[in-house]
C-alpha cells in the first residue's frame, strides 16, 4: 500500500500541475472526471440550439422571473425578512403553470381583506394552522409532488400523506429545508419522538376507557 | 394369537400415524430447561418500521458496520395510494429450542445456555468455520469482521441483560412492539401476551421450535 502511494506521489510531482496534485487523495475519480469533461466539450457544438432559439428561451425565462418577482414583491411589502421565501421554492418551476412558483401558488389568491381575517374568515392558506383541513393543506403540496417521487425519497410518505400535514416535518420558507439530507439518526429520532408520544396517548386513552 | 403380516403392517402404520400426528399444540412454556427460558414477541401490527431497534442494537453491542444482528425487513406497499400499508419483519436470531446451528457446530462453540435458553457462541471455542451460518434456516448468523468468529443476537446477554435492563431493541422501540421475558414464567408479560394473542413463528414446520413469536399483520404468509 505504501509503495503504491509513493509511486503516485512521484507521478504527480513529475506532471507538476495543480490539478493532479489532488490525485493524492482520489486519483481514480479525478482522472475520470477530467476525461468526461474533455469528451463533453467536444460533443456539445454539434447539437447546440441556434442563437435565436437561445435568445428566445432566455427572454421567456427572464419574463417569467420578472413576473414572479413582481408577485413576490407584492407580498414582500408586508411579509418580508424571516417570513419571506428563502428556500428552494423561490426559484423552482411550477409544473402546472411552467412558471416560477409564487406565493399565491401555494397560499391561494388573497383578497384585499386578508389582513383582517386573523382567526376569522380564511382565504389565505396558512400551513400548519388547524383552521385548514389536513386534506386541503396537503393537497396543495400534492398538486406538484407525485406520490411516486415522494416514495422514492422516503417510503414513509405513503403512510403519512393522509394522517399528518407535510409541514409537520418540512419547512419551505427557510433557506435550508430541514428534511433534505437529514442524517439517518435524526430521521429515526423524528419517528421515535412522534410515535412514542402517540403510543403513550393511546395507552392512557385505553386505561381511561377501562376505568 | 396369530397375526398375519398384513394385519401387523396395518396395526403398526396406524400406531405410527397416531404417534406422529398427535397433539398439534405446542406449549410456549415447555419446562424443559430449569430456570429461565427467554423469548420475545414482535408485534408486527404495532411495528412502524422506524429501525430505531437496529440502531440501538448496533450501538449497545458494538456491531461493526456492514453486518447486523438485527434487521427490520420492509415489504410493500400494499394497496392503492394513499391507502397503503407496509409490512415489517424482524430478522434476527430466533433462539430455537432445537437449533440447527448448535447441532452442526464441530467444536461445541454454538450452544444453548442451560440457565436461560439463549443460543450463544463460546468465543474461545469458535474457529469461524461458518458451518452454523450455512445451517441456520433464518440466515441470521455472520462472521464478525473484528473478532473473526460467528456472531448473532444474544438478547443483549453480555450488555443490557447483564446490567439488569431489557434488550436494546426492546428499550428503544417507540410503540412497544417488542416484548421480552421468561416464557416459563406464566406471570411474565411475554407469557401473558402469548395466551391472549394469535401469534406465529417463522419456519415452524422445520421443527426448530423458535422462541421468537410474531403477532401477524394481515394474512399470515408462513
Amino acid at each position: 500500500m505504501k509503495d503504491v502511494i509513493k509511486w503516485l506521489l512521484l507521478g504527480c510531482l513529475c506532471l507538476g500541475t495543480t490539478q493532479f496534485a489532488r490525485a493524492e487523495v482520489a486519483p481514480a475519480t479525478d482522472t475520470q472526471t477530467t476525461n468526461t469533461q474533455a469528451t463533453n466539450t467536444q460533443a456539445t457544438p454539434a447539437d447546440q440550439p441556434t442563437l435565436a432559439e437561445r435568445q428566445a428561451k432566455a427572454e421567456k425565462k427572464k419574463a417569467a422571473a420578472r413576473k414572479a418577482a413582481a408577485r413576490f414583491a407584492k407580498c414582500d411589502k408586508c411579509h418580508d425578512g424571516e417570513e419571506g421565501m428563502h428556500g428552494k421554492h423561490g426559484s423552482v418551476t411550477n409544473p402546472n403553470t411552467n412558471e416560477t412558483v409564487t406565493c399565491t401558488n401555494c397560499h391561494g389568491n388573497a383578497s384585499a381583506d386578508h389582513r383582517k381575517q386573523r382567526g376569522g374568515m380564511v382565504d389565505v392558506m396558512r400551513f400548519g394552522d388547524e383552521a385548514f383541513p389536513l386534506s386541503q393543506q396537503n393537497g396543495v403540496c400534492m398538486s406538484c409532488h407525485e406520490p411516486d417521487d415522494l416514495r422514492k425519497a422516503l417510503w414513509a410518505h405513503d403512510v403519512h400523506a393522509t394522517r399528518v400535514t407535510c409541514t409537520s416535518c418540512h419547512q419551505l420558507h427557510p433557506a435550508k429545508e430541514p428534511m433534505v439530507g437529514i442524517p439517518e439518526k435524526s430521521r429515526i429520532k423524528l419517528c421515535v419522538d412522534c410515535h412514542s408520544k402517540q403510543h403513550e396517548a393511546r395507552q392512557q386513552a385505553a386505561v381511561k376507557e377501562g376505568a | 394369537m396369530s397375526t398375519t403380516r398384513r394385519e401387523f403392517m396395518v396395526g403398526m402404520s396406524a400406531g405410527a400415524l397416531i404417534l406422529m400426528t398427535g397433539s398439534p399444540r405446542a406449549l410456549a412454556n415447555s419446562m424443559t430447561i430449569e430456570g429461565v427460558r427467554y423469548g420475545m414477541i414482535h408485534d408486527e401490527t404495532a411495528c412502524i418500521g422506524c429501525t430505531a431497534c437496529m440502531d440501538a442494537c448496533r450501538e449497545v453491542n458494538q456491531v461493526p458496520a456492514g453486518v447486523a444482528r438485527l434487521q427490520i425487513l420492509r415489504s410493500g406497499p400494499v394497496g392503492e395510494y394513499p391507502d397503503q400499508a407496509y409490512r415489517f419483519f424482524r430478522k434476527s436470531c430466533q433462539h430455537c429450542d432445537n437449533a440447527p446451528c448448535v447441532h452442526v457446530c464441530p467444536t461445541g462453540a454454538s450452544h444453548i445456555r442451560v440457565e436461560d435458553g439463549i443460543v450463544d457462541i463460546n468465543p474461545d471455542l469458535c474457529v469461524g468455520c461458518r458451518y452454523c451460518l450455512a445451517a441456520c434456516p433464518y440466515q441470521v448468523r455472520f462472521i464478525n469482521p473484528v473478532t473473526r468468529i460467528a456472531d448473532k443476537c444474544d438478547f443483549c446477554r453480555k450488555t443490557n441483560l447483564a446490567n439488569g435492563k431489557q434488550p436494546a431493541c426492546v428499550e428503544s422501540c417507540p410503540t412497544k412492539a417488542l416484548v421480552f421475558g421468561n416464557l416459563d414464567d406464566p406471570q411474565s408479560p411475554v407469557a401473558m401476551r402469548l395466551v391472549q394473542e394469535t401469534t406465529y413463528r417463522y419456519k415452524q414446520f422445520l421443527g426448530t421450535s423458535p422462541k421468537m413469536y410474531r403477532v401477524p399483520k394481515g394474512e399470515v404468509a408462513s
